[in-house]
């Protein structure tokens, strides 16, 4: 894995017509600039929101882990931070066209707690194109009541693409039917799908796939994989600009392999250790003033005609 | 793990117990309610021997939510939030394994005499 910052090193020989700039804040959200299908940090908003998208193209807004319903630093809720998240959202000189939300919007997937986010991050006007995680299906009917919000026009337990301005976008679940001692679950229906839904996209065609848990191998002692995503890799491959943006571990970490772009989100309510780093993956509980220098969004534009692809992380704080 | 062939055979033998003192699953259950803690992402005990017709209390003392599923899927806790409870009553003898439905890596036994 590699952390990468400044303009992209690949871009400059690269001949695709496309490319992506992702803005990413941490804690609210990152910011991502991909062009050409690589993404490139950018690492304060205030970069993010230099970086111009070019005559054509567009940007949008990751989003992770808000977790409505967290609240063990008593002072600063999940709520009060996505409160603020969105504040940062809506204050955006250049308004993104959409946001994904890479799941884990709850922490106990309660109708309260959905109806919350829904109330906060609906308050921007912007489409919100969803996948859920661990925490949104723990309700008794282990993900339905997030379907019965979320799941129009998904398959199975809600999967799904969409097209906009010539990028293929493939929200994946990889959440549910999780296995004795595995890691994220994608399951043969969903790489049936994933297969005959590529099968019809050109291998120039740039693809953004997001999905909760990590699609690559961050640190499986601690679940941060997912254990058929070779698979669904695989299938990608053939694609010259592959974008995959997760969440799940709180924290930003990047990984270029090929023509393929890994990058997970910070969350918008509490960090949690580097890989390793700690006895568990529990959440960091940190004082309210550290805690937004922890917290983020991401943002990703894609400009069409640029060979490079840029990628912008920024914290609440900074922001 | 194998050990030197030159350890005394002294310290070898008081090496065994305290090994056995320090494995608990090889201590019998002894109070009246037979518990699994939550604790780091782990189950503690992982493996747990009760006997049949025990109510196994298991309690998250983890900042964050976790749940208590069968691999074969015969019971399930709703999530259990920090400090939640989930009982499960054990009637037949046998192995139970289970797992966190949120972190399946965390997994764990009921030994069922």
């Amino acid at each position: 894995m590699s952390n990468r910052s400044g303009t992209d090193h690949r871009a400059s020989g690269l001949t695709r017509r496309h490319a992506l700039e992702c803005m990413i804040w941490a804690g609210t959200g990152i910011m991502w600039t991909m062009a050409g299908g690589v993404p490139k940090p950018l690492n304060l908003l205030g970069e993010a929101q230099a970086a111009e998208p070019g005559p054509q193209g567009f940007s949008f807004l990751q989003i992770s882990d808000s977790h409505v319903g967290f609240d063990k630093e008593k002072s600063v809720t999940a709520v009060d931070t996505l409160q603020e998240a969105i504040d940062h959202v809506k204050a955006l000189a250049r308004k993104p066209s959409f946001m994904i939300h890479t799941g884990d919007i709850t922490h106990l997937s309660t109708a309260a707690q959905f109806d919350t986010a829904e109330k906060i991050i609906g308050s921007t006007g912007l489409d919100v194109h969803y996948v859920p995680g661990e925490h949104d299906v723990v309700d008794e009917g282990q993900g339905q009541a997030y379907l019965d919000r979320y799941g129009k026009s998904t398959k199975g337990a809600g999967w799904y693409s969409f097209d906009k301005e010539g990028v293929h976008f493939i929200g994946l679940v990889n959440v549910v039917n999780l296995k004795a001692g595995g890691l994220g679950f994608l399951g043969p229906d969903q790489l049936a799908w994933l297969k005959q839904n590529l099968s019809g996209q050109s291998a120039s065609t740039p693809i953004v796939v997001f999905a909760h848990i990590p699609l690559w191998a961050i640190y499986p002692e601690w679940g941060w994989g997912t254990d058929d995503s070779a698979q669904a890799l695989a299938m990608l491959k053939p694609f010259g600009s592959v974008t995959v943006l997760n969440g799940h571990i709180h924290q930003i970490i990047q990984k270029v392999e090929g023509n393929m772009t890994f990058h997970t989100a910070r969350s918008t309510a509490f960090p949690q250790p580097a890989p390793g780093s700690a006895k568990a993956p529990g959440p960091v509980i940190v004082p309210a003033e550290k805690l937004r220098g922890m917290l983020g969004l991401t943002s990703v534009d894609y400009v069409v005609g640029k060979s490079d692809l840029a990628l912008t992380d920024s914290t609440l704080a900074s922001a | 793990m194998s050990l030197p062939s030159c350890l005394p055979r002294l310290v070898l033998a008081s090496c065994t117990v305290v090994i056995l003192a320090s494995w608990p699953s090889l201590i019998p259950a002894s109070s009246a309610e037979p518990a699994v803690t939550i604790s780091n992402f782990a189950f503690v005990p992982d493996e747990l021997k009760v006997a049949a017709g025990s109510a196994v209390t298991f309690k998250n003392g983890d900042d964050t939510v976790h749940s208590i599923v069968a691999d074969d899927g015969s019971f399930r806790s709703p999530a259990l939030d920090t400090d939640g409870e989930f009982s499960h009553t054990f009637s037949q003898p046998g192995t139970f394994t289970y797992h966190c439905g949120l972190h399946p890596f965390m997994q764990g036994r009921i030994v069922v005499q």
